[in-house]
C-alpha cells in the first residue's frame, strides 16, 4: 500500500508563528484525522500541500507527485470550512464552471449525488443552508472521482444530524480502494467514528503521527485524591482540584498508583486535550 | 486556459448589466460630446469591465476554489489577460461600429461643444490604437498591484488611484496647453504630425501598448506566483 500523502521537513514561516519540520504520511486507503488547537498549523499544512501558500522548505508528495505538480488535483478534492463558490451561482453553474476541468467528470454521478442529497440544481448558492452547501462541495469532489479528499474542518458548525449526513458521505466515499481522506477537524468525536488514523499538531509541530487505536490505547484518564510524587512527572496535563486530580497517563505508566486512583480509557479528545493542557502549562 | 477564462466570466455573471450600461455610457457621451468619444470610451468600459472578476473573486473568495482546480497559477493569469484582450475587442467592434453610425447621424449638427466628424480608416485605427494604449498603460498599474492584494485590499492603490491620477494628470496636460504657448505648440504639432501619418502613429502607439501589457502581465505572473492565500 502506496501513500496518498508524504510530507517532509514542511517548514512555513510567519511572524509570529511557524511549521517545524512537519512530516506525516497517510497511507492510500485510509482516512487520516488531522487535530490540534486553534492556531497549531493545520490549516496551514493544508494550504501549503495544495500550493496556496509558500513553503520556506520541505517536500510534500501527493498521490505520488512532486508539490507543484498541477496535474494531481485532478483526483484531488479540497473542502474548507466552507465552500468557495460564488453566491448567485446554482449546482448547474457549479457544474458548468467546474466539469471542464475534470477529465474524469461523471455528470450523471454529480445529478445522482444532487438528487441524493435533497439539493434543487436550480436553487442560487447563497439559499442553501450550510449544511447543504457543505453536501454540495461533497457532489462536486466526489464527480470528478477524487482519489484524495482533503477537507479543511468539513464538519465544523453544523447540527448534529448534518453531521452524520457528512461523516456518512465520508465513509461511502471510503468504500472503494485507494480512497483517501485527511480531514483536520475540532470534533474528536467524529475522528473516533471514521478515522483510521491521527496526525496530531500542536505549536507547529506534530506531536503524534500513528494508529487511532495505538493513540488511544496507549493513554488513560487518572483520576484519584492524591498523586505520588514519583508518578507526577508520567502525568501529562495534570489538573489539580481542592480533594484531587485529573491526568493523562501512558497505560505503561498505571503500575503502582495508590489504590484509590481510578483508570479509565481515553478518549482522542482527552488525549488532545490534556497533551495540550501539557504543553501549554510545562 | 479556455476553461479559465469561462468560470472567470462566470463568476463575474452579475456583474455583466454593466456592459450594456458601458454601451449606453458611450453612446450618450458620443451624442452630446462627439463621436470620436465613443471608441476610447467603450474600449475602457470593456477593460474596466474585465476588472469585476478581482471583485467577484473577492466577494466568493474564489481564490480558494481556483486555487484548488488543476491549473497552475500562470494559466490563471494568461486567461484573466486574455478575457481583458477579447473584452477589448468586443469594446473595438462595438466602438467602431457604433462611431460610425453616430458620426453619420450627427454629422453636420452641432453639439455641445463641437460639430461631429465622419472618420475615415486612418482615424478609426489611430483611435483603436490609443484606446488600447490608455488600457494597456491603465493594465500596467492596476493588474500588478489587484493580484498581488486582492481586490478588497487594493481597490484605492490598485483601482480608484490609477482612473482619477491619469485624469488628473490628462486634465492637468490640456490646462498646460493651453496656458503654456510652447506646450501648446509641441502638443499641436504632434497631432497634426499624428493626423497626417496614422498609420506609422498607430504602429508606435501600437509597439508601445505591447510593451506595456507584456510589463503588466509578467509582473502579475510575478507578484501572483509569490501570493500566499
Amino acid at each position: 500500500m502506496g501513500n496518498a500523502i508524504e510530507i517532509r521537513n514542511l517548514c512555513k514561516e510567519y511572524p509570529g508563528f511557524a511549521l517545524k519540520d512537519v512530516s506525516f504520511n497517510v497511507p492510500s486507503g485510509l482516512c487520516c484525522g488531522f487535530v490540534g488547537p486553534n492556531g497549531a498549523g493545520k490549516t496551514t499544512t493544508l494550504k501549503a500541500m495544495l500550493g496556496m501558500v509558500h513553503k520556506n522548505g520541505g517536500e510534500i508528495r501527493l498521490l505520488g507527485k512532486a508539490d507543484g505538480d498541477v496535474t494531481a488535483k485532478e483526483d484531488i478534492g479540497v473542502m474548507f470550512d466552507q465552500p468557495y463558490f460564488q453566491e448567485d451561482w446554482t449546482p448547474l453553474d457549479i457544474e458548468k464552471g467546474i466539469k471542464p476541468f475534470y477529465r474524469g467528470w461523471d455528470g450523471g454521478q454529480y445529478r445522482k449525488y444532487l438528487t441524493q442529497f435533497g439539493l434543487d440544481p436550480k436553487k442560487k448558492f447563497k439559499d442553501f443552508s450550510r449544511g447543504m452547501k457543505m453536501k454540495l462541495s461533497f457532489a462536486v469532489h466526489l464527480s470528478h472521482g477524487s482519489k484524495l479528499l482533503i477537507l479543511d474542518e468539513p464538519t465544523s458548525g453544523l447540527d448534529p444530524v448534518a453531521r452524520d449526513e457528512m461523516l456518512d458521505i465520508m465513509r461511502e466515499h471510503l468504500v472503494e480502494e485507494d480512497r483517501t481522506i485527511l480531514f483536520s477537524t475540532h470534533i474528536t468525536s467524529d475522528l473516533e467514528r471514521i478515522a483510521d488514523m491521527i496526525v496530531y499538531i500542536s505549536g507547529g509541530s506534530i506531536s503524534f503521527s500513528g494508529d487511532k487505536d495505538e493513540l488511544v490505547s496507549r493513554h488513560c484518564v487518572v483520576r484519584g485524591g492524591r498523586l505520588p510524587e514519583e508518578k507526577r512527572r508520567h502525568a501529562i496535563g495534570i489538573r489539580e482540584y481542592k480533594d484531587g486530580y485529573e491526568c493523562l497517563m501512558e497505560t505503561d505508566n498505571i503500575g503502582g498508583l495508590p489504590p484509590d486512583a481510578v483508570t479509565e480509557r481515553a478518549t482522542i479528545g482527552d488525549v488532545v486535550v490534556y497533551m495540550e493542557r501539557r504543553s501549554r502549562y510545562a | 486556459m479556455l476553461n479559465m477564462m469561462r468560470l472567470d466570466w462566470l463568476g463575474m455573471r452579475k456583474y455583466r448589466s454593466r456592459l450594456i450600461i458601458a454601451v449606453i455610457t458611450a453612446c450618450m457621451f458620443g451624442g452630446l460630446f462627439g463621436a470620436w468619444m465613443i471608441l476610447p470610451y467603450l474600449v475602457f468600459g470593456m477593460f474596466d469591465a474585465s476588472l469585476y472578476c478581482f471583485d467577484a473573486e473577492e466577494k466568493g473568495e474564489l481564490n480558494r476554489l481556483y486555487l484548488t482546480l488543476p491549473i497552475s497559477r500562470g494559466t490563471l493569469i494568461t486567461a484573466r489577460y486574455m478575457l481583458s484582450l477579447i473584452l477589448q475587442g468586443i469594446g473595438i467592434v462595438a466602438g467602431v461600429v457604433l462611431t460610425l453610425i453616430f458620426s453619420r447621424i450627427l454629422y453636420g449638427r452641432t453639439i455641445i461643444n463641437e460639430h461631429t466628424f465622419i472618420p475615415n480608416l486612418g482615424t478609426l485605427a489611430v483611435m483603436t490604437c490609443a484606446s488600447l494604449l490608455i488600457c494597456a498603460y491603465l493594465s500596467l498599474i492596476m493588474h500588478p498591484i489587484l493580484h498581488k492584494f486582492g481586490y478588497a485590499k487594493a481597490k484605492i492603490i490598485g483601482y480608484v488611484l490609477p482612473i482619477v491620477g491619469s485624469s488628473l494628470l490628462v486634465v492637468i496636460f490640456i490646462m498646460t496647453a493651453n496656458r503654456i504657448e510652447a506646450v501648446g505648440a509641441v502638443t499641436r504639432s504632434a497631432f497634426l504630425w499624428a493626423y497626417g501619418n496614422p498609420v506609422l502613429f498607430s504602429f508606435i502607439i501600437l509597439c508601445v501598448t505591447v510593451l506595456f501589457l507584456t510589463a503588466s502581465y509578467a509582473l502579475s505572473l510575478k507578484v501572483y506566483a509569490k501570493r500566499d492565500f
